[in-house]
């Protein structure tokens, strides 16, 4: 027998000999009487706030720069649809569906890297007419219901999410669609950047072209319309994770605006049907 | 059955919760006070677990998992805890516990271990009660920790290593009487 067996035997009958059979009482009617006051929390789909204490100049600095980076990336992708991010053909597919691109390898989930993973799988939503770019690696859960344009939840059943299958809801894109319902597009992407559950309210837009569409770009937070449809994208990341933040930025972001594709011809507003899957 | 409490409970529903964490609590507990080696920061740390898992369950994406997701709260409460432990303890002078003369060798290897357990950090006294009570393997102790499985695995050796210096370190100070002379 090894030696490290007989330790590692010890250990456990060292634990097994003292653990406690029972907690006090009062250990769990303490806690239960806190959670009586103790509201549950929504998970918003909230940007990563950071320019908070940014001069003027740095932020319109930043929004140029990101501007200039969206122009310069739909000139080298997309060609003819040089002023926007996004572009091509829209897909459409029967149900939600993702696929990956097998010649590109993600970095690991879970730990972040210097260099974040590429979108190189793409996610196509029915429900609200949109596919997007998200990294391999990820998991993605398709919206099976129609999104009344609040309750920006991570667990709404009317959101597309894909998300990283260790940080799951410390790291994730989120994404959905409505009909503009009488407004303009413009009015829509106003309203919905004004709403505080979009974490925008008291933040700075940028003018932004995602795939031939206009609207407001806000921090990793999206806001276009196109086809009668008001969409959102949004790239979550956790504040209390300071090291995802710094990876997954707004170049990332970038970088992921650049492969949503909108097709809202085939965005749907009725239920979807029971087995409409996520992976 | 559990699947269908966190889910009414993920909802907002605080009977059902209720339900969970009594059938939890003295897990916890358990686990909480062999990481923090202290009652009454493994009662701290078990409250604050339970709170947490109420406000942060609807996060919780899989409902299955809602054991593993738990460890990960508790551990988390520890890590937060223990971190005030140990400022603490960096203020004051830890003098060695006279030892008991005891003929029973095996009650005198377990008073060592449990003599070298105390010199380790939380994090190394986590990963070897998650490993050596709960049972947990490597891959879900690593998911309770929020890290690769091959952290994990070092993690566990480092930590088995330290106990070991920890006893090696008593053997040679004289802390207590050597392995040898408590059977002699």
């Amino acid at each position: 027998m090894k030696a490290n067996d007989s330790l590692e035997r010890g250990i456990a009958d060292v634990y097994h000999a003292e653990a406690p059979q029972r907690a006090p009482d009062w250990v769990l009617a303490s806690a239960l009487e806190t959670i009586e006051s103790t509201p549950q929390r929504r998970v918003l789909i909230r940007a990563p706030w950071r320019p908070i204490d940014m001069s003027t100049f740095a932020k319109v600095a930043i929004a140029a720069v990101v501007v200039l980076a969206v122009g310069v990336i739909g000139v080298s992708m997309l060609g003819p649809r040089s002023s926007s991010v996004g572009g091509g053909q829209p897909t459409a597919s029967p149900s939600p569906s993702a696929s990956a691109s097998p010649s590109t390898r993600a970095t690991p989930s879970g730990s972040p890297a210097s260099s974040p993973p590429p979108p190189s799988a793409t996610f196509t939503s029915t429900m609200h007419g949109i596919s997007t770019g998200y990294p391999e690696a990820w998991k993605t859960s398709a919206a099976t219901q129609p999104w009344p344009g609040t309750g920006l939840s991570f667990t709404s059943p009317d959101i597309d999410y894909m998300y990283d299958t260790e940080l799951t809801h410390d790291l994730f894109l989120a994404m959905a669609s409505q009909p503009l319902a009488g407004k303009t597009g413009e009015q829509w992407v106003t309203d919905f950047l004004a709403d505080p559950e979009s974490d925008c309210a008291s933040g700075t837009s940028t003018p932004i072209t995602v795939d031939g569409a206009t609207g407001q770009l806000c921090g990793t937070l999206v806001a276009v319309s196109a086809g009668g449809r008001g969409y959102f994208v949004r790239l979550y990341t956790s504040s209390d994770r300071t090291s995802l933040v710094d990876v997954y930025g707004d170049d990332y972001f970038t970088s992921i605006l650049a492969t949503v594709r909108l097709h809202p011809e085939d965005a749907r507003d009725t239920p979807a049907a029971p087995s409409a899957s996520s992976s | 059955m559990q699947a269908e409490l966190v889910e009414r409970a993920r909802r907002g529903d605080r009977e059902a919760f209720s339900v969970l964490a009594a059938g939890a609590v003295d897990r916890l507990y358990a686990i909480a006070r062999l990481s923090l080696r202290d009652t009454e920061l493994a009662e701290d740390a078990t409250q604050d677990a339970l709170v947490r898992a109420w406000r942060d369950l609807p996060t919780l994406r899989d409902v299955e998992r809602f054991d593993a997701w738990l460890y990960r709260l508790l551990v988390r409460s520890c890590t937060d805890i223990g971190r005030h432990r140990r400022r603490w303890r960096a203020e004051v002078t830890i003098l060695p516990e006279p030892a008991e003369a005891d003929s029973a060798a095996a009650v005198a290897d377990r008073d060592l271990i449990e003599r070298g357990l105390r010199r380790l950090t939380v994090p190394q006294q986590t990963i070897l009660v998650l490993t050596y009570y709960v049972g947990l393997s490597p891959s879900e102790t690593a998911d309770a920790l929020e890290i690769p499985v091959g952290t994990a695995k070092s993690r566990l050796h480092y930590a088995i290593e330290a106990l070991r210096a920890a006893l090696a370190a008593d053997e040679r100070t004289g802390v207590g009487a050597t392995r040898e002379e408590r059977m002699a």
